[in-house]
C-alpha cells in the first residue's frame, strides 16, 4: 500500500521505499511532493481554487506564456484540458476537423483514456465497457 | 538460452537485488498512522468499481 511520496520515490505504509518507473501513472512528471510545487500550491489553494478561461486569471495567462514559449514553430496557443483523456479527445477531434477524415489508428494494447472518445482508442480490456445503445 | 520459467526468476532476483541499491536518501516519510492494509484493501473490493481492484491480490 503507497502511504505517501517524494520526489521519484514512494513509500508503503511500513516506510518501504520504493522508486516510482511510472510517475505516477505518468501523471508526476515532476515526481512527487517536490517542495517547490508543495510550496506554489498551498499559495495557490489559499487564494482561489477554480479559474476558467472565460474570465481573466493571472496564473493562467503567466503559465500558457511560460509554455508556450517551450513550443517550437507556430505552436504558441494553450487549451487547457483536466486529463490525458480530455487531451486526447481534444486531438481527434482537431484532428479530424483539420484533416476531413474520421479513421484514427491507436496501438494495441494502448491505453489513450476512459472518456466516451478515448475510450475507443483504448485496447485494454480492463478499461473498455460495453455501452449499448438503445 | 534461459526458459521462460528462469527468466523470470532471474527477474525477481534482480528486483530485489536492484532495491537494495537505491541511493540513500535525507528524507524521512511520515509516519503512517491510516487505517490497516485489510482494511484499506476490503474498503477498496466493497465500495471501489472492480477494475480498479486487479492489482491488489495480496
Amino acid at each position: 500500500m503507497i502511504v505517501s511520496g517524494h520526489k521519484q520515490y514512494l513509500y508503503d505504509e511500513k516506510g518501504t521505499r520504493y522508486l516510482d518507473m511510472i510517475a505516477g501513472i505518468v501523471t508526476v512528471s515532476v515526481g512527487h511532493c517536490h517542495p517547490r510545487l508543495v510550496k506554489v500550491l498551498n499559495e495557490q489553494a489559499s487564494k482561489l481554487w477554480h479559474s476558467t478561461t472565460i474570465y481573466l486569471n493571472d496564473q493562467f495567462s503567466q503559465y500558457a506564456k511560460e509554455l508556450a514559449a517551450k513550443m517550437p514553430g507556430d505552436l504558441k496557443s494553450v487549451y487547457v484540458v483536466n486529463s490525458g483523456s480530455e487531451a486526447n479527445d481534444l486531438a481527434v477531434a482537431m484532428a479530424r476537423v483539420y484533416t476531413g477524415n474520421s479513421t484514427v489508428l491507436a496501438l494495441r494494447n494502448g491505453y489513450h483514456g476512459m472518456s466516451y472518445g478515448a475510450m475507443g482508442l483504448t485496447s485494454l480490456h480492463t478499461w473498455k465497457h460495453e455501452v449499448c445503445c438503445r | 538460452m534461459l526458459g521462460v520459467r528462469q527468466s523470470a526468476v532471474s527477474a525477481s532476483r534482480l528486483a530485489r537485488r536492484s532495491l537494495a541499491t537505491l541511493p540513500p536518501t535525507s528524507h524521512v516519510p511520515p509516519k503512517y498512522e491510516g487505517p490497516s492494509y485489510d482494511e484499506v484493501l476490503k474498503n477498496r473490493k466493497e465500495y471501489g468499481h472492480p477494475v480498479r481492484s486487479l492489482a491488489a491480490t495480496r
